[in-house]
């Protein structure tokens, strides 16, 4: 079922599956490129999770997805401030599940319960995109703000609030890694990182390994 | 580290660039990257050095990626392999 809210600025949609009265789970993508690589492998857990007796929700941010806000209009605050209404309209939950750099505004959702895959800070995230320019030509500095970089036009201050941005939280937080990774982790995930593939196609291991790990944890904190 | 350095460069193109084992198996120091490997545009670039500072600890500044570097196979190990040694 597609359902909308809306924030300060504007409506978005956001994705829900299950039944609305299980404990819901919302996940957040990741920016840019990687919500693409990723989307299949959300749409699955979310499957997972639901079949497992949780409702799950997934919100487009200001500028993706069905957005029809620009992304070169979008600051870094409005997609806080879409995160904490996408969260408010379904109840506030109190399990939330991000991927990669949705780990910066995951906190905005207000949830007691925080499950992290592979989160980065945004330093990281912006020198990826930086990086794309090292080989080809394709960031350019606009006159009105906005830079072309990896394919997307963006705000200036978007990036300025991104490089400045690290994850953070009130509540708990579970971090998976994948086991490839030297970063510190409360889990360790097999399979390959399918969010720096430009054809992730999938991988039915992690898959599993990341569905199987946020329904024990849910279980858990949600009392079932 | 019990993976040796080039074990794990072939593993970060066979996991980022979606290159088969077999194909990436068959990888010797003259086989040819950037401009002849059609997986590895500059997109796919900026992810395989991404992915190699992750699995190797290390850091690349922008400043050292040049097509040098990524000319072939054997040029990559030897710059993961210098920069490991730091």
């Amino acid at each position: 079922m597609t359902d909308r809210y809306s924030w300060s600025n504007g409506q978005e949609m956001i994705m829900r599956i299950g039944t609305p009265d299980a404990p819901q789970i919302m996940f957040l993508q990741p920016f840019f490129e990687e919500a693409n690589r990723l989307r299949r492998l959300i749409a699955c857990v979310m499957r997972d999770v639901v079949d497992a007796g949780f409702g799950a929700a997934l919100p487009d941010l200001p500028g993706t997805g069905e957005s029809i806000t620009a992304l070169h209009e979008v600051e870094f605050v409005d997609w806080r401030a879409a995160v904490a209404a996408a969260s408010a309209s379904i109840g506030t939950p109190k399990l939330v599940v991000s991927f990669r750099s949705a780990a910066l505004i995951d906190d905005a959702a207000n949830a007691q319960h925080i499950w992290r895959c592979a989160p980065e800070t945004g330093q990281r995230i912006i020198r990826d995109l930086m990086r794309t320019r090292l080989t080809a030509t394709t960031a350019a500095h606009n006159n009105d703000g906005t830079v072309h970089v990896a394919g997307h036009r963006i705000k200036q201050s978007l990036i300025t609030a991104l490089e400045a941005a690290a994850p953070s939280h009130s509540g708990t937080v579970r971090t998976a890694q994948l086991n490839s990774s030297a970063a510190a982790a409360d889990v360790s995930l097999p399979g390959t990182p399918l969010w720096r593939r430009s054809e992730p196609g999938e991988d039915a291991e992690l898959r599993a390994a990341i569905s199987n790990d946020i329904i024990s944890w849910a279980k858990q904190c949600a009392g079932r | 580290m019990s993976n040796t350095i080039e074990t794990t460069v072939r593993e970060v193109i066979r996991d980022i660039l979606g290159v088969s084992q077999t194909r990436v198996d068959a990888f010797n120091d003259s086989t040819a990257l950037f401009g002849s490997l059609p997986e590895l545009d500059s997109m796919a670039v900026a992810n395989l050095l991404t992915e190699l500072e992750d699995r190797l600890d290390i850091i690349i500044d922008d400043d050292e990626v040049d097509g040098d570097m990524l000319e072939d196979f054997g040029s990559l190990v030897r710059f993961a392999k210098a920069k490991s040694d730091r």
